[in-house]
């Protein structure tokens, strides 16, 4: 492989400026790692400026047989874009163009490398939002929102990604050219709501981790942004009483924009960084938001949630209605991730979903988990759609190890029990390969594989991830 | 400075977020993970595994250390509250006690200038030329430029004479002025209007002063900086005075750093206020000021105002109690600029991209001027407009505030 991959770089050079590649050993070290834990060699990084770049790149490595991975913002918590196998690394970050916004027909082309905070802001002058908000939407690319079917807290409300994404356009690693869904609609000249009679590819693209090729152009549905807006902080003195106020919100019909939870450990962290002044006394902290139309709308939501969140023991509830607050209460919620390094060192994300009336009784599970092999488990929950992130923290990762991965094993199995699943948002990645046979029946596992192939007939891009 | 120990603990908190790339201005030019904090501090602790010295004999190591503005702006967006810049300063330091390293010629170049008064000006030339033709100087054309230079006499043929300039109005107090290097070759006009300011309620001094040490700091030539600022505190505890005043923001947060980068104490030093800071505190001298119905304007929040002294929601409300509308915020108004001192000169074109973007920022928020408080800075943006022959004029913050009063010099 290796005299392959001089060739390939060989034929690159000859196409492309000397900045859009990278090949210096040390400046490969920028590309070898993700927002995981895990680490691997890239043999080369490639900055493609537009469709045709991307084509020609793959054309060259289907020739030169040159394993190659897709790359976004880089802030996958699963080891998505870590180049274990020494693949040459697609970097999209510099395709960043908003190329149509349509305030008529509500909807965005960009290119993959815009973040999810650029579309927002060039979208909220009109009113408007793109709706899936991944905590990480400040520098998450909507290539890596796609790829992963990124969700958020809005979430529980508007859906992910993939209810979010009207049309692609994919390179396939045989470097064919794809306009899939309305894109394609939008191309012939067809009203964008007609109705076309062909197969969903999308919705196969989207949360295909990479795998099938890369995404080159993104439509985007917007919608239209709630007028009226409530956070409620709401502080109970165990976890499994937030879990169970998720459970009877959504039993009773409401439909909260978010609802999160976070323990007492992810709260100081984030108070410390945030200094909002969230109570640290409570052992579990329930965020929601509660959005609508208008004012009187929005009162007999809140009215109808304080009654149940009372029955349930509620300690106290503080509520934010002015925006800045507001924003700087989510803003002390997206920051969890990265303000854990004030815990511990290391961490393993784990990103299991279950059933929404499950949520209390895998908390249950989480905590003994924890307690049973000595690990620190720092918790935060989409609770609103039974999506649970268990932070395994750890200092020293020889020793600490062994424990961080049997507890990690254990609660993947305790949510396959409970009728979950491995993944809600964070992908599969190289981290929960190897569990793929607690949720799939290998007769499944062959389909996802013959699907690979359609699309990459000789096994070339981001191999050993996903599937 | 911090000790290494300390440093460990820094590049241990950050567990690879990526939530830097959406402010680091050197990131948001070229979209390469080797110009953001994240990139920076796996660098560094990648090559700690594998031992000091080989790695930092590495280009591309170099590299993200020296293109970094030491900003600061990725600590404050960090969730973990990482401290890259005290980083960068840390392995900056060791980068210069290599033996044979190429930075070896600056710290010479630098300790002579700014431990010298002689040769302040020298470094302001520098940057003179910069301004004027956009370019580094070569070592010929130097020595021509350095036999034609005039400029600037006026403020320092004037420190150290003991001279009081006594105030205009009703006298409140004595102020002592501290001279920043760049304030007293290239922008003397803009100091001396500054200490006309603050003649109007106090009695003025220069003070002779060496350079406040910002330049050797960012180098890493950390013996260079304990000198100077020895001398300036010795200088500065002699002082019988009310107040230290210093035109040049950069000055001021190096200057209030002195205790903690020196590891002592210096009770002289809560004198010391930013030129901004004691307008704040004599907003009712500055009732003159016609503020409304102005030519729209915006400020440039200097790094070492908006985080070296965590003074822009001050600023922000004395500019818009001063100028109500007139005064137009743009788009990230504290990001860097792109001129860190002399990094917009020694990597001048990332420093222009940056500053190319800032200026985008500032044109878009409909402002014909705009104001800031940092010579650096006021370099850098008025060599950018020029280059690219923007219609926009760049205005140190006493000019302006003269100019509002309705007083033409
Ligand atoms: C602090 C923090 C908070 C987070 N919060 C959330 C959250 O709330 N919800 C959530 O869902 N996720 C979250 N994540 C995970 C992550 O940010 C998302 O998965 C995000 O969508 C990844 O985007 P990216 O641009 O970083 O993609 P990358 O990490 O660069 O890539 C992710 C995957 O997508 C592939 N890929 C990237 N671009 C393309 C493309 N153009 N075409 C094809 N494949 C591509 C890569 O090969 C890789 O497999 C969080 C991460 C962090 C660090
Ligand atoms: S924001 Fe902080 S923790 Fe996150 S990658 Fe940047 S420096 Fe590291
Ligand atoms: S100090 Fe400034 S330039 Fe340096 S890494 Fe931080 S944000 Fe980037």
């Amino acid at each position: 492989m290796h005299s392959n991959v001089e060739l390939f770089l060989r034929a690159l050079r000859q196409h492309f400026r000397v900045d859009q590649i990278v090949v210096n050993n040390e400046a490969l070290y920028l590309y070898s790692y993700d927002s995981s834990p895990y680490s691997g060699q890239p043999a080369a990084v490639f900055f493609p400026e537009s469709t045709r770049d991307v084509a020609v790149f793959f054309t060259l490595a289907a020739k030169f047989k040159v394993e190659t991975l897709p790359r976004g913002a880089g802030t996958n918590l699963s080891g998505g874009t870590v180049p274990q196998r020494g693949q040459a690394v697609l970097c999209l970050t510099r395709m960043r163009r908003i190329l149509a916004v349509d305030w008529e027909r509500e909807y965005a082309v960009v290119e993959p490398g815009v973040t999810n905070l650029e579309l927002q802001k060039a979208v909220e002058a009109g009113g408007y939002m793109f709706a899936p908000d991944p905590a990480s939407m400040n520098v998450a690319t909507i290539g890596g929102n796609v790829a992963e079917n990124a969700g958020g807290m809005r979430c529980v409300k508007y859906g992910v990604t993939r209810d979010h994404v009207l049309g692609l356009e994919l390179v396939t690693p045989e470097g064919k050219v794809l306009r899939l869904g309305k894109l394609a609609q939008l191309d012939g000249g067809y009203a964008i709501n007609s109705w076309v009679n062909d197969a969903n590819l999308v919705d196969l693209i989207v949360g295909s981790e990479g795998t099938l090729g890369v995404v080159t152009q993104i439509m985007v549905k917007l919608v239209r942004k709630p007028v009226a807006c409530k956070t409620l902080l709401c502080s109970f003195n165990d976890l499994r009483q937030a879990g169970e106020a998720v459970s009877e919100i959504i039993k009773a019909g409401i439909v909260p924009t978010a609802m999160e939870i976070i323990d007492q450990k992810l709260t100081h962290a984030i108070d410390d960084f945030v200094g909002l002044g969230l109570p640290r006394d409570t052992r579990a902290l329930l965020l929601i938001e509660l959005d609508g139309w208008e004012e009187e709308d929005l009162n007999a939501q809140m009215d109808r949630v304080m009654l149940i969140l009372r029955s349930i023991g509620v300690t106290r509830v503080d509520v934010a209605t002015d925006s800045k607050e507001r924003e700087q209460i989510w803003l002390a919620r997206r920051s969890v991730n990265g303000a854990l390094g004030r815990i511990k060192p290391y961490y393993v994300v784990q990103d299991i979903t279950v059933p929404r009336h499950k949520v209390a009784a895998m908390i249950k599970k989480v905590e003994e988990i924890g307690q049973k092999h000595g690990v620190t488990i720092g918790l935060l929950a989409h609770a609103g759609d039974g999506n649970l992130h268990p932070h395994l923290l750890y200092s020293d990762r020889e020793r600490e190890m062994p424990q961080v991965e049997a507890a990690a094993e254990e609660i993947f199995k305790a949510a396959v029990e409970l009728g979950g699943t491995l993944s809600g948002e964070h992908g599969i990645g190289m981290e929960k390969r190897p569990y793929l046979k607690l949720v799939f029946k290998p007769a499944e596992l062959e389909f996802l594989k013959a699907i690979k192939e359609a699309f990459d007939p000789s096994w070339l891009l981001n191999l050993e991830k996903a599937i | 400075m911090l000790e290494k120990e300390q440093v460990y603990k820094e590049l241990l908190r950050c567990n690879k977020c990526g939530g830097c790339q959406v402010i680091c201005p050197t990131y948001k030019a070229t979209y390469y993970e080797g110009n953001v904090a994240r990139g920076r501090l796996f660098l560094v602790r990648k090559y700690l595994e594998n031992g000091e010295q080989a790695l930092l004999k590495t280009p591309e190591i170099v590299q993200v250390l020296e293109q970094c503005l030491l900003c600061e702006s990725c600590t404050k967006v960090c969730p973990s509250g990482v401290r890259t810049a005290e980083v960068v300063l840390h392995y900056r330091q060791q980068l210069l006690e290599i033996k044979g390293s190429k930075n070896k010629w600056k710290e010479r170049l630098y300790r002579l200038a700014f431990l010298n008064k002689a040769f302040i000006p020298l470094a302001a030339k520098l940057a003179y030329y910069y301004q004027k033709y956009g370019m580094i100087p070569d070592p010929y054309q130097l020595r021509s430029f350095l036999s034609q230079y005039l400029d600037g006499q006026v403020l320092r043929d004037n420190p150290g004479t003991g001279i009081t300039l006594p105030a205009t109005g009703q006298r409140k107090y004595k102020v002592t002025f501290f001279v920043g290097c760049a304030s007293n070759t290239f922008y003397h006009g803009a100091a001396l209007v500054a200490i006309n300011l603050l003649r109007r309620w106090a009695d003025v001094t220069l003070l002779d002063n060496y350079c406040c040490g910002a330049p050797l700091l960012s180098l890493g030539a950390v013996d260079g900086f304990r000198e100077v600022a020895n001398r300036n505190l010795e200088l500065i505890s002699r002082e019988q005075t009310d107040f230290i005043v210093t035109d040049c923001s950069t000055c001021a947060s190096v200057l209030k750093q002195y205790p903690a980068r020196l590891g002592v104490a210096a009770p002289a030093l809560t004198k010391l206020r930013d030129l901004v800071e004691i307008l704040i505190q004599e907003r009712e001298h500055l009732s003159q000021v016609k503020g409304r119905g102005r030519q729209k304007f915006t400020f440039h929040y200097p790094c070492h105002l908006a985080r070296g002294q965590n003074l822009k929601e001050p600023t922000q409300k004395l500019l818009d109690d001063l100028f109500g509308s007139s005064y137009q915020p743009h788009l990230e108004d504290d990001s860097c600029c792109g001129g860190a001192g002399t990094f917009g000169i020694l990597h001048r074109d990332l420093a222009q991209k940056i500053t190319a973007a800032k200026l985008a920022n500032i044109q878009n928020s409909g402002a014909a001027q705009v104001v800031t408080s940092c010579p650096a800075c006021l370099m850098q943006l008025g060599a950018v407009v020029k280059r690219l022959a923007l219609p926009l004029v760049v205005k140190p913050l006493a000019v302006f505030l003269e100019e509002a009063m309705g007083e033409s010099r």
